[in-house]
């Protein structure tokens, strides 16, 4: 089966094609917007390269955050519009999923963290026992602070002696100093190599998403924002009578994450 | 040739399906299908367009609309030549997703993608319904986001004459509907009440400028309608709306009719022509026709629903570059604040 895998949500954005599980090319960089705009182009030449035809593609993965909203929906848009056009199955990635998934195989809780804006960062708990990353708990919004009680709520750092977690993602390089502050040597920063989502692995855990039949419409795929837009939440806030009729972001992701 | 168009610089994601022979002529084109989702309704009770509100329902409606603008013109996926899309001016996020969807189309198809300056798209609106008209003519741009005074040398050959200086003439009907607590979109509000008032009832400053200028200013008269109705209430009296709707809007028709023309004289054209959402008000429409004609000029606009935001006018500017033979980079970025060439 060849996919195409796609990110562009956060600081890194590329494109990777897969064949029979393997990754056979990939593209990814340091990105600003510029960059992801280009991905179409990239994917052309990738295709060129291996003497693939676009129609030979039976599947299109891509990260759907949370990260960066415009970024995000860069990404969201072509993968749905080739699904849509070429005629074949969605398979959508939680990035923080996506970014857990880097570290093959740990003793430790790892924590991927990718900056919103401001102080405030997107997080979830993985145990990484197998191939595939296992969420344990939810999915958060929050500031950094918090991130580290929630880890302490799930118990992961009850020994300072021994217990360790891993954090990687963005965020992880942002707020080094306060995590390193609050944890000290429990704190572990993850390689630099595996700290942002790669589009192979994007690739990867999207037609692992497909072979299992959890496979998304292209009408219906919208990224994975977690949270309303400034202006939705002000109006919420001005009309209570709005938020009781739940206008939030649809599609959410099955919370038990992907894999 | 059947092409594709895409728009989503602003609050509107519109899809159209363009038919042309191959000649590089009006008298080619058919439009086969021009299909536009309004989220007018949704940035109402926001009272204005909200980016990123935008940008979500972009993405959430551009598959569909796609789908609805191929079965009404009776294609499929496979029938399209070439794939176009608006890469600028405009809100960059909401661009964005209109820009990757049709990069992501010509790639999927193996067929060549054409970006567009959405206010030349505006511009060759006119082309879609008047298979006559011919470059070179002046063409006078006014939305909610652009006052373009243009001479059209020829396909894709322009001179910008005159530009606003702040605030576009759209804008400012937005402003002053709002002052007026008239509701969102102001043209049309405005349009609608001003034909109940006097267009002479307060005199509002018109802004020609420097002597020879053909840029446009607004935000001294939308200041001056806000002073005035402050004015009014201060002194305990009532503002009559429709008076106050009428001359502000006769101040702004002034203006664009006095400045067009002057350039289309300038320009010895003999066609005048109007494109962009305010181009859809019905006052500016008249006034143009009745003082053009005593200058022996043509006026051109576009039918309403191809004044405001729609795609056909951008599978138009693509359909033309097509016939000469451009295509656009994939690499080709949005641009929020594009400039005509
Ligand atoms: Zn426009």
């Amino acid at each position: 089966m060849r996919v195409v895998g796609i990110d562009t949500s956060t600081f890194t954005g590329g494109v990777a094609l897969i064949a029979n599980g393997q990754v056979v090319a990939e593209y990814s960089a340091y990105v600003t917007r510029r960059n992801s705009e280009s991905l179409m182009g990239v994917l052309d030449e990738m295709l060129k390269d291996l003497g693939w035809d676009v129609r030979d593609l039976q599947g299109v993965a891509v990260s759907i955050g949370p990260g960066s909203f415009t970024g995000t929906r860069i990404g969201v848009t072509m993968a749905k519009v080739l699904g849509y056009s070429l005629d074949i199955p969605i398979g959508a990635v939680v990035t923080l999923d996506a970014v857990a998934a880097n570290v093959p195989f740990t003793e430790l809780p790892v924590c991927p963290i990718i900056c919103a804006r401001r102080d405030i960062v997107y997080n979830a708990v993985y145990r990484v026992d197998g191939p595939c990353p296992r969420k344990v708990g939810e999915y958060n919004v929050g500031k950094i602070a918090e991130v580290i009680d929630n880890i302490k709520r799930l118990g992961y750092l009850e020994n300072r002696e021994h217990d360790k977690v891993m954090f990687l993602g963005d965020g992880a390089i942002k707020h080094k100093r306060v995590i390193e502050e609050r944890l000290h040597e429990q704190a572990v920063i993850g390689p630099p190599w595996y700290l942002g989502p790669r589009p192979g692995v994007v690739a990867v855990m999207g037609q692992r998403q497909i072979a299992a039949g959890n496979v998304v419409d292209a009408r219906d795929l919208v990224p994975f924002y977690m949270g309303k837009s400034s202006a939705e939440k002000a109006q919420n806030e001005r009309r209570p009578e709005e938020r009781a009729k739940g206008n939030g972001c649809r599609n959410h992701p099955d919370e038990k994450g992907g894999s | 040739m059947i092409m594709l168009g895409i728009e989503t610089s602003c609050d509107e994601t519109a899809v159209a399906v363009l038919e042309g022979t191959g000649e590089p002529s009006p008298r080619a084109l058919k439009l086969r299908s021009n299909i536009i989702a309004s989220q007018i309704a949704l940035h109402r009770q926001f009272g204005g367009v909200v980016p990123e509100v935008a940008s979500r329902r972009h993405v959430e409606t551009i598959i569909p609309v796609i789908e609805k603008a191929l079965s009404e013109a009776d294609v499929s996926l496979s029938d399209i030549t070439a794939v176009t899309a608006t890469h600028g001016p405009g809100l960059v996020g909401a661009v964005l997703v209109g820009l990757s969807a049709a990069k992501a189309l010509a790639v999927a198809l193996s067929i060549p993608f054409i970006g567009v300056n959405h206010v030349e798209a505006h511009m060759y609106a006119n082309f879609i319904e008047h298979p006559g008209l011919r470059p070179p003519f002046v063409c006078l741009v006014v939305s909610g986001g652009h006052s373009d005074l243009v001479y059209l040398k020829d396909y894709g050959d322009y001179q910008v004459m005159g530009r606003t200086r702040d605030d576009a003439a759209g804008e400012a009907f937005d402003k002053v509907a709002r002052t007026l607590g008239l509701s969102y979109p102001g043209g049309p509000a405005i349009d609608g009440v001003a034909r109940e008032g006097n267009p002479q009832a307060v005199r509002f400053p018109r802004a020609y400028l420097e002597k020879g200028s053909y840029d446009f200013s607004f935000s001294g008269l939308k200041t001056s309608v806000v002073n005035y109705v402050a004015n009014v209430e201060r002194e305990g009296n009532e503002i009559f709306v429709p008076d106050i709707a009428a001359s502000f809007q006769e101040a702004v028709v002034d203006v664009l009719v006095d400045k067009t023309l002057r350039a289309a004289s300038e320009k010895a054209v003999t066609t005048v022509a109007l494109a962009g959402g305010v181009a859809a008000n019905s006052r500016l429409r008249q006034e143009f026709s009745k003082r053009a004609q005593r200058k022996d000029l043509d006026v051109k606009y576009p039918s309403p629903v191809l004044c405001t935001d729609n795609a056909a006018m951008v599978a138009c500017v693509g359909y033309f570059q097509a016939v000469s033979g451009k295509s656009s980079s994939l690499d080709l970025p949005a641009v929020p604040n594009l400039h005509l060439e």
